[in-house]
């Protein structure tokens, strides 16, 4: 879904692929920047979209927008390497749990609308966007 | 036998066994369950064989509360009834939509889903739909890609539908016409019931037309089949001996007016292309997302479906409280049709490739038994003097927490399945918000104005459909459902009715 059809909320799924998070973020992350691309997401959105969930979600929880924290709170009770790839499963956990949020009308799992946050994060930082 | 009564003389006495009013797809149902007995059978139809405008207006009325359809649009007055134009929904209600259930106020019906389900298998054949099989299982052997999505089947369920557009003035006219024991007379509208002195008993009705014709009919046993809001205004207005109505003592008649509330609730993103025709419309039976029993009890909601649309094509459909408006049927069938083909236009444009995966997800659930949604008399009287009908349609908080939550615990499923994302629709999104948007739509299910329940206060008709106190009055149809279910009302309607049929053929054979 596109940036300006996801606003409107109507469009059919166009071709849909998040392009490369790599091509945005830099090269000296202290964590693995897979970690801000929320993997099923991005079967349904593009980047901008995921952009507009993030700034969204960043309004409805102000207290989060920080990259520091969102890595924090994301990877923090995650063991081992590949934490990246363990997120999909916390993913699951959260609906299973109710651990999700509402944002812009979107059922989400906490942990994929953080991912959203932090891409969105990352981006202002480095002036992407 | 078919006798136009505006060619009868004024003022002449129709006389059978048993005599139904209303030829729509209840009454039908009895005629011809009773055509083999021998008794004669009086079935009076208010309009002819086919659209009268000024039969139709008949119907007209008010209402308040909630936005509605006009009241004359939503029935039609001629033979076959609403038939005439219904959709061909068909499947049975669940189990529990009969039992009482703490949380749903004044649920519980004095007769249980078994009690029904012969009488299910008989209206499958009068509505000429397919075997009495509404197991996924079942169809899932008879047809080809019927997969269902991994959902959590403790929370989610197929709910099987079958679909025949059965319009029973076409399909049953010649049948009726050319019966020796059915005696059908159009043009014979009852304006009064008349009973005996101490209103225990029908004795006679009045019926009249527009010729100017007034009839009496007589019947050892009488049927009201004419829609849940007809039954209704006639008990209502045949106040002659007693001032609240027939069967009104306890100022039931016309309370607890229920529709089905269908509106697009929410959308659902899949996330992989899901190769399935199990949610299609297509003519074929399909299921919609149905909540179970256990998460019923489990939220306390009432019980409802979600159905699946191509978003690519309902995005581009005008919402129908909107078009569906004015006063003019054929007009507004018209603008609808055309809504429904611009919007198919549409959708081809956009192309959205082999396999749906975005859906507009409509809600079909049951409205709560409410005493204050109701149908009283309006000041206003139509052309055979009778007080035209006012609605007051009402909905509950109970109503919308129940639309939220069945769309929450869809989205939540869809999301531990990994299958999709669900994106609820502005109305639905805050938790505190009770209102309802204009375009709240309805499916022109009318029922519960003569609710069944063993107890006179709380019910107008009893568990073999009798007006309480009454002893040779029955109301046949959708209102004496004592809650509406989520499934659409033809059915059971007339299940109900083979089963009212039943009854009295042992009371009077």
């Amino acid at each position: 879904m596109k940036r300006r059809d996801f606003i409107i909320g109507t469009a059919s799924i166009a071709a849909i692929s998040i392009p490369s998070v790599y091509f945005y973020l830099n090269h000296d992350d202290t964590y693995d920047p897979l970690i801000a691309e929320p993997q099923s997401l991005s079967l349904i959105w593009d980047t901008d979209a995921i952009i507009a969930i993030g700034v969204a979600y960043l309004r409805q929880f102000p207290d989060e927008n920080s990259e520091q924290i969102l890595v924090d709170k994301l990877v923090n009770n995650i063991l081992g390497n590949q934490k990246a790839g363990k997120l999909n499963n916390q993913v699951r956990k959260d609906f299973e749990t109710g651990n999700t949020v509402l944002i812009d009308g979107w059922m989400l799992s906490k942990t994929e609308a953080r991912q959203c946050a932090l891409l969105t994060t990352k981006l202002k930082k480095q002036h992407a966007y | 036998m078919h006798i136009d009564a505006r060619d009868l003389p004024n003022h002449s006495t129709i006389e059978g066994d048993i005599c139904i009013v209303g030829a729509g797809a209840a009454g039908i149902s009895i005629a011809l369950d009773w055509s083999k007995t021998g008794k004669k059978v009086i079935l009076l139809e208010g309009g002819g064989f086919k659209y009268e405008s000024q039969l139709q207006d008949l119907y007209k009325g008010e209402s308040t509360g909630q936005q509605y359809y006009p009241l004359h649009g939503t029935r039609l007055h001629y033979f076959g009834g609403t038939t005439g134009h219904w959709s061909g929904f068909c499947s049975p209600f669940d189990d529990i939509d009969f039992t009482k259930r703490d949380w749903v106020p004044d649920s519980g019906w004095p007769i249980s889903k078994e009690d029904l389900d012969p009488f299910y298998i008989k209206a499958q054949k009068a509505l000429q739909l397919g075997p009495f099989e509404y197991d996924l299982s079942y169809w899932q052997k008879e047809i080809e890609n019927l997969n269902a999505f991994p959902l959590d089947k403790k929370v989610v369920w197929n709910k099987m539908w079958q679909f025949n557009r059965a319009r029973f003035g076409n399909l049953y006219k010649e049948e009726i016409v050319n019966s020796n024991t059915i005696h059908l007379y159009t043009y014979a509208n009852v304006v009064n019931i008349l009973a005996n002195e101490n209103v225990s008993q029908v004795k006679s009705l009045e019926v009249k037309n527009h010729a100017g014709k007034t009839h009496t009919v007589k019947a050892k046993q009488f049927i009201l089949a004419s829609g849940a809001i007809q039954n209704a205004r006639m008990l209502l207005t045949s106040n002659s001996q007693v001032k609240q109505g027939l069967g009104n003592d306890n100022d039931v008649v016309g309370r607890y007016f229920m529709e089905h509330l269908e509106i697009s609730t929410s959308e659902l993103w899949l996330l992989k292309p899901f190769p399935t025709d199990l949610y299609k419309y297509n003519g074929k039976p399909r299921a919609e997302l149905a909540i179970t029993t256990e998460a019923q009890l489990e939220n306390k909601i009432l019980n409802g479906t979600l159905s699946l649309n191509p978003l690519s094509y309902s995005k581009h459909l005008t919402p129908r409280m909107e078009i569906l408006q004015g006063d003019d049927y054929k007009e507004r069938f018209e603008n609808y049709k055309k809504d429904l083909v611009e919007a198919g236009e549409k959708a081809k444009l956009e192309n959205s490739g082999s396999i749906e995966r975005a859906f507009e997800l409509d809600v079909r659930i049951e409205q709560a038994p409410n005493p204050n949604s109701r149908i009283t008399l309006s000041a206003e009287k139509d052309a055979l003097g009778v007080p035209r009908i006012s609605l007051h349609w009402d909905l509950t908080d109970l109503d919308k927490n129940s639309i939220r939550k069945i769309n929450q615990l869809v989205g939540i499923e869809a999301g531990k399945a990994n299958l999709g994302r669900m994106k609820l629709k502005d109305f639905l999104r805050d938790e505190n918000d009770n209102s309802w948007p204009a375009d709240t739509n309805a499916g022109w299910h009318h029922m519960g104005t003569t609710r069944m329940n063993n107890d006179p206060k709380k019910g107008v008709v009893n568990e073999n459909c009798q007006v309480h106190g009454i002893n040779n009055l029955h109301v046949a149809g959708s209102g004496c459902f004592t809650t509406s279910g989520a499934a659409n009302p033809t059915l059971t309607l007339v299940a109900l009715s083979l089963r009212l049929s039943d009854y009295l053929k042992e009371k009077i054979i």
